[in-house]
Order: C-alpha cells, then structure tokens, then sequence
C-alpha cells in the first residue's frame, strides 16, 4: 500500500501516513474550502489500511485550529479508529497541543470523553 | 459634489470598522481577510485567546455566508461564491471586538435559523460544550457541506448572546443580519 502525503496548505494541514512505520500524523490548520471533500481520500486510505495491517499504529493529532465542521470529521476519523480497533487492530492517539491553548486541550479531553474506548494521549507542548 | 464613498469611509471608521468586504465572497477571500486578522491583532500586542476567538467566530460566520447565501453559485471551478458583507471591528463603547455578517437567505429557512440561534443564546459556556458535542455525536444538523455546528461555535466563543435580524428583501427572499460581540 503507498503511503499518504499531502503537503500543508494555509488552511488544510500536513497529512503524512507511513506503512513502514505505522506512524500517521496530521498537523497544521484545518478549515478547507469543503471539509468533506478534502479529508475523503484521507477517509478511503485510513479505511483501507487499517484492513491492511496488524502492527501498532501511532495516530499524531497536532492541529492548532480547527473549524467546526472538521471537528465533526475528525469526530468521524476517530469512529473509524474505534471500528479499527473493534476488529483487531492496535492504535495509539496522541493529541498534541500548545499549553497555552486552553481551546485544543478541550477539544482534545472532549474526544477522549466521547471515545473512552480508545487510549487517547493528551501531549502539552 | 459630496463624496459617497469618503461619506460611506467616515461612517465605517465612525463605527470602529477595521476590515470591512462587500460583494462576491468566496473561501479565498475568507483566508485572506482571516490571516490579515491575525497579522494585524498580533502586531498589535493584543491577547492571543483574543485573536483565536476573534479569528473562529470570523471563519465560522464567513463560511455560513459562503454555504447559505441565497445568492450562492459554484464557479467554473466548482468554488462556492456568495454575496454578502462582512464588518470586523471594535466597538468603544462595549470595548469589544465584533464580527458582523449580512447576506440574503431563502425565506422557508428562517424559522429553523431562528430557532437554532435561539436555542444557543440561552446556554451558558458548559451547556454549549456540550451541547456541541451532542450535535457532533448525533450528525443531527449536518449537511453536505458543514456539520451545522457553526452557531453552537459562535456562541462558545462570543462574550453575550449573539445578535440576529432578518429584513424582508421580497416575497420569498430576506436579508440576515447576524453580530457577534468577543
């Protein structure tokens, strides 16, 4: 399976998933032009990995803004690491946020809450 | 002759306007108007929860304008370009920033603007939380393009109840004002 990038733009972050070292990560801003459609090829891939693989895989959230509507797809993003996980595979989260930013520290603690099935890791930076 | 469009300069900057856009709004305008806010309240020395608030509610309100515009239409390159108008400023009196938005809306879509405006200027910061996450959970307002979280946002990070008002334009067509206060 090829690996995943995509550059960052001002308004769309870096995506960068890599099969050799099960590492994925997203960093940067997210408030695309249209949210569903950018993240829809990131959406097919993750789903076909994770059929693909057996080995841990490490998830790196670093994302400083969000709008509202990727936060209903990285919503999304996490029910399929919950289906992922549900049919064998091992996942680990880590949200990394600034510490000053008391907004992503929430946004991370809140996916934890709704996804108590997943080991989520909050990461002050 | 009197100048109309030094009149319409005074009067913005009477208002505390410090960014205003009127005309054919699309998501490269968003982003410029968007980093421009940062660029300049950054110089500024102004607090940075400040500017992110500020910042949220702006792209938050502009890509509301942008998706519910009566007036919306794909261009050639299947970009959504709306009418509207767009005021970022400071109000002296309030001593706070606010985002205004206008544009025009379908009329059998008021009562259901109205009533989801409604619904969150009433909560406090805690139930809009969650409030937030319930509607992320349940999908309940989503639609092609957005998750129909953007009110629950605006009013998170507003300091009052955000403000609204729709002016008949004709029959079936109103014009929606809509004020946040950070």
């Amino acid at each position: 399976m090829e690996n995943l990038n995509i550059a960052a733009t001002k308004h769309t972050p870096l995506i960068q998933f890599n099969t050799e070292t099960h590492i994925l990560e997203i960093r940067g801003r997210s408030y695309p032009e249209n949210t569903f459609e950018f993240y829809e090829p990131v959406m097919k891939w993750l789903k076909e990995y994770f059929e693909s693989t057996s080995n841990t895989t490490t998830i790196d959230f670093e994302i400083n803004y969000f709008n509202s509507t990727s936060s209903k797809l990285f919503f999304d993003m996490f029910d399929l690491f919950v289906d992922a996980q549900e049919n064998g595979s091992k996942i680990v989260i880590n949200w990394e946020y600034d510490e000053e930013d008391e907004d992503s520290e929430e946004a991370g603690e809140g996916f934890q809450e709704d996804f108590d099935s997943l080991e989520i890791n909050l990461v002050p930076k | 002759m009197p100048s109309q469009l030094l009149q319409l300069k005074t009067q913005l900057e009477n208002d505390g306007v410090v960014l205003s856009f009127s005309g054919l709004f699309s998501h490269t305008i968003l982003q410029s108007i968007a980093e421009t806010i940062e660029n300049k309240l950054e110089g500024e020395g102004i607090d940075k929860k400040t500017i992110k608030n500020l910042f949220t509610i702006f792209v938050e309100m502009a890509q509301n304008l942008i998706s519910y515009s009566s007036d919306r239409k794909e261009n050639e390159s299947q970009i959504l370009e709306s009418i509207g108008i767009i005021l970022i400023g400071f109000d002296q009196e309030k001593e706070k920033y606010f985002v205004k938005s206008g544009n025009n809306v379908k009329q059998e879509h008021t009562s259901n603007m109205i009533d989801r405006i409604r619904k969150v200027q009433s909560m406090n910061k805690d139930e809009l939380k969650e409030y937030y996450r319930e509607l992320r959970r349940s999908g309940k307002d989503a639609h092609e393009r957005g998750a129909g979280l953007g009110f629950v946002e605006i009013q998170k990070k507003a300091t009052e109840p955000i403000q609204y008002q729709f002016l008949e334009v004709d029959s079936t067509i109103s014009f929606f004002e809509f004020i946040a206060y950070i």
